[in-house]
């Protein structure tokens, strides 16, 4: 092998050692960023736990999860990954020539060998390239491989964060072990308030972990819980809570909302409260320490309750037969009756009689929810013409207290017309007679026209004509039928399609006008009221009741119909069916919304009173002379006419003595039919005279008597000054 | 009492001819409302509205409608009256839809006068219109007998002046000595009376003339308290 080959080969090889140098290089600068990245991660976990357990223990300031969260893990990982970025962006690119630099820093005798790999063998000449490889191949012998220096600068290279990361993670294993747990306790319990020490989760506070236990009401079927050290509960209203902690009870104290509760208990202290119906907080004090225990009640919901039929307000006709009340409820815990409640009130005017009655009683063990149905008999409940039942139903739950409400359902009105008032009100009507298979609805009237007309070009005019009057027939026979309810409904004749004139002495409201009815010269019924009208569907108050008729007030979809049906018939009588289609549809129409009309109330126009509020103030339109009047004198009663002759006879007495007398006599005899206390006094005074004595004193008696109180004739009802 | 000094109805922003707003509040006339209600008989007493009108006019300088309104209760209509008078002999159960807007109604600061048209102690109107109100708008309270509503106007030292159907000789001798009430800041939202106004004042205001005392005085007090609390 020539010199220059052995250089070659030497260099080659020298090459081969700097390409491991170098990726050893580059593995243990991966390696220190990594640890780099791990270890000021984990310090930055520290440094979050210590702050927040500082900030939750020794400031007493409440840390949420999130907060917790936010401090523990994910501003480290935020930490970690912004310094392994920065290594990443700034990293130092290991090339072989700096490999080799490297090397030969640490080997000053390899000197040849950043040359040989900077070089390429072949740009130098031979004798350069020889001595390279000579001095290559020495050190190689004496220094390749480097594994010492290698593992040395690692070492140095790793040590520093792999200490930190050691020495990190030993801290924080220890802060989540021992200190966590105290402030995840005072977390829970909502920081511990102290007003003294404020080490208030230190083990030595009595008040520093408290057990919790919540037993629902029995009648829940809820399982009990044992919380501990949590700062709030939330339980069903009537549930008992019991607070335990570890310690004697000596010196405890305890309250909720101004109300002193019992601390009991020797090895451990106890209270015992009863979740009330409103928010409320309990504290339990150890001298200057307090801690506080939020119960947050649950109220029990009152049953959902859904009376499913009647579904609407109904007014009877009849008080025979019954009704189908169903119901549907649910509730929160549970169910434990579902009935129907009834209230039939009797009367009329200012007399009325109530009963209430419970019904279809169905007992339900505890279920959700639960459904009821009840046939109610009219007869049993002796229903009478004129009452009305109020029908509602109601659920009550697993609660056992006797006072507790009921759900309930919508109210439904079911009225039973009295007889006198068929002939001012419309009542629902009884139900449909069995239908004749043989005769024609409207409906059917319709297609069999609409078929007529689509055959109408096919056909020869002979047979339009006779079906086309066939159909006319029909027709007129449903109109008579439509005519037969409307008169029979209101006014009870059975006969249809009779009108009257004006001045014929019989007016329901409507005049013929070309075979057709009209609303007409009358409006001699009672004006009535829809329920749209009496409810006003608008919302206005319903002063403008029309005036027509109670005949054509109920009946008008039905009298649409019937003019509709009298243009179809004509038009069919003249073998014209498309003509009598549209008309047709009208009846139809018309049919179906009398169908569909709502309830009509039983009751007549309500009286409206219009005060003439001029008239009332006197402030009218009078502009005359001033006409005020001036109160008259009080007339005299018997007993000041008696008082003053009492007293004119007194002053007599002085002057002519006998005339006083014969006054005094005259007066005792008119008041012995009407006053005879002043009747005695002046029989006295009359003595008196009589005898020649002194008569002052019987002429006070007398006078007295004039005053005395008199009992009244009765106090008046309006008696009020 | 000046009629500028009641609130009549709520005031409202309107245009005038020039096209400027006018910002001051409209005076509404005072409008007597019979409530209207789905269950029972609510026009047990045609002749009371007119009457109050009349008694109202005749004591104060109010301005009233001459004429009274019936207002459904599931019409959000009720909301413009400050003053619902309602009454009946039959059971009271409101629907949803009342229930909603009587509840809407006292929110918003309206007064509902309630009478039992039956005068009786636990009647089938008293019993379900009291649980009624419970429901909707909470427990009813004896109202005390010196409040200021028996001196909003006239003055009633004994508080609620007896009816005739009350005193002994026309009546049963049964005295509800006081009227209950549902209060909300203070206020009366709901009044309930026992005593059977409705019939008592439940006559052509014509008749007045021959009675010593107008026994509908005690009205113009409800009225005036509804209208300034």
């Amino acid at each position: 092998m020539s010199g220059a080959t052995a250089a070659f080969a030497g260099a080659a090889e020298i090459r081969d050692a700097m390409a491991r140098v170098r990726t050893y290089l580059r593995d243990t600068i991966i390696g220190h960023t990594l640890l780099l990245g791990a270890a000021t991660g984990v310090v930055a976990a520290v440094l979050g736990h210590a702050i927040s357990i500082f900030v939750a223990t020794a400031l007493a300031v409440e840390l949420s999860r999130t907060q917790l969260a936010l401090g523990h893990w994910v501003l480290p990982l935020m930490v970690a990954a912004a310094v392994l970025l920065w290594r990443v962006f700034n990293r130092d690119v290991i090339t072989p020539v700096r490999a080799a630099l490297w090397y030969e820093e640490r080997v000053p005798s390899a000197h040849a060998v950043v040359t040989l790999v900077e070089q390429s063998v072949n740009a130098l000449s031979p004798g350069v390239a020889s001595q390279l490889a000579r001095q290559a191949a020495i050190a190689a012998h004496e220094t390749l491989p480097a594994r010492a220096q290698l593992r040395s600068a690692r070492w140095k290279a790793w040590r520093v964060p792999a200490a930190v990361l050691l020495s990190a993670g030993i801290s924080l294993f220890a802060l989540r072990s021992w200190a966590m747990p105290t402030l995840q306790d005072n977390i829970n319990a909502n920081a511990a308030t102290s007003t003294g020490d404020a080490s208030a989760g230190a083990s030595s506070n009595r008040l520093g972990t408290w057990r919790v236990r919540v037993a629902p009401p029995s009648y829940a079927s809820r399982p009990a819980q044992s919380l501990t050290n949590v700062g709030s509960v939330r339980a069903l209203v009537g549930s008992r809570v019991v607070i335990e902690g570890d310690g004697d009870s000596q010196g405890l104290a305890a309250t909720m909302a101004d109300l002193s509760l019992s601390v009991s208990g020797s090895d451990s202290w106890q209270v015992n409260v009863t979740m009330p119906n409103t928010p409320a907080v309990v504290r339990v004090s150890d001298g200057d320490l307090s801690r506080v225990l939020t119960l947050i009640p649950q109220p029990d919901s009152l049953p959902q309750v859904q009376l499913l039929t009647p579904l609407r307000d109904s007014v009877y006709r009849d008080t025979a037969g019954s009704v189908q009340l169903s119901a549907s409820a649910q509730d929160d815990l549970g169910l434990r009756l579902l009935s129907f409640e009834v209230i039939l009130t009797s009367g009329a005017g200012e007399q009325y009689t109530a009963r209430t009655i419970t019904l279809g009683a169905k007992a339900v063990n505890g279920a959700r929810s639960a459904q009821a149905v009840h046939e109610l008999s009219f007869a049993v409940l002796k229903v009478a013409p004129g009452d009305v039942m109020h029908v509602r139903a109601l659920a009550r739950d697993l609660h056992p207290v006797s006072s507790r409400e009921a759900g309930v359902s919508e109210t439904r009105s079911l009225r039973f017309a009295r007889a006198d008032e068929y002939d001012s009100v419309a009542v629902e009507a009884a139900p449909p007679p069995v239908v004749d298979s043989s005769l024609l609805s409207q409906r059917m009237l319709l297609d069999l026209t609409e078929k007529l007309e689509s055959r109408r070009a096919r056909i020869a005019r002979e047979v339009l004509v006779v079906e086309s009057r066939r159909l006319a027939t029909e027709q007129a026979r449903i109109r008579r039928a439509v005519s037969a309810m409307v008169f029979q409904r209101v006014t009870g004749e059975g006969e249809s399609e009779h009108v009257h004139y004006e001045g014929d002495g019989h007016d329901h409201g409507l005049t013929a006008q070309a075979g057709k009815l009209v609303p007409g010269f009358g409006g001699g019924g009672v004006s009535v009221m829809t329920g749209a009208q009496a409810t006003g569907a608008s919302g206005q108050a319903n002063n403008n009741a029309t005036d027509e008729s109670a005949i054509v007030a109920i009946n008008r979809p039905l009298l649409e119909a019937y003019n509709a049906m009298w243009d179809a018939g004509r038009a069919l009588e003249l073998a014209d069916p498309r003509e009598a289609i549209p008309h047709m549809r009208l009846a139809l129409e018309a049919i179906q919304r009398a169908r569909a009309a709502e309830r009509i109330y039983l009751r007549g126009r309500v009286r409206l009173i219009v005060v003439d509020l001029a008239r009332v103030r006197l402030a009218g339109k009078d502009t005359g002379q001033d006409s005020r009047r001036r109160p008259g004198e009080r007339a005299l009663s018997v007993r000041d006419v008696y008082g003053n002759r009492l007293l004119r006879a007194a002053e007599q007495l002085v002057i002519d003595p006998v005339a006083a007398r014969d006054s005094l006599v005259a007066l005792r005899l008119d008041a012995l039919t009407d006053d005879a206390p002043l009747s005695a006094a002046l029989e006295l005074v009359l003595s008196a005279l009589q005898a020649g004595d002194d008569v002052t004193s019987p002429l006070v008696r007398a006078r007295r008597a004039l005053l005395r109180p008199v009992a009244g004739q009765g106090v008046s009802a309006w008696s009020v000054p | 009492m000046s009629a500028d000094r009641v609130r009549t109805s709520p005031g409202d922003v309107r245009g005038n001819a020039t096209g400027a707003l006018e910002l001051e509040p409209r005076r509404s006339p005072f409008v007597f409302a019979t409530a209207q209600y789905e269950s029972g008989d609510w026009d047990s007493a045609p002749s009371l509205a007119g009457n109050i009108i009349d008694t109202v006019a005749r004591y104060t300088s109010l301005a009233v409608e001459p004429q009274g309104a019936m207002v459904s209760l599931s019409s959000d209509d009720a909301l413009r009256y400050p003053l619902l008078f309602l009454t009946g002999h039959l059971p009271v159960r409101f629907t949803s839809q009342e229930g909603r807007v009587i509840q809407r109604y006292v929110e918003r600061g309206g007064l509902l006068f309630i009478d039992d048209h039956n005068h009786d102690i636990d009647g089938a109107f008293h019993k379900t219109a009291t649980e009624e109100i419970a429901r909707l708008v909470g427990p009813l309270q004896p109202l005390p007998n010196n409040h200021v509503l028996y001196s909003s106007f006239f003055t009633f030292v004994d508080g609620p002046p007896t009816t005739s159907h009350e005193l002994n000789g026309w009546g049963d001798n049964l005295v509800h000595e006081q009227l209950l009430a549902v209060t909300r800041n203070q206020r009366i939202s709901v009044l309930y009376s026992n005593k059977d106004y409705s019939s008592e004042w439940n006559f052509h205001p014509d008749n007045k003339r021959f009675m010593g005392v107008d026994p509908t005085r005690f009205a113009v007090n409800i009225i005036v308290y509804a209208l300034t609390h």
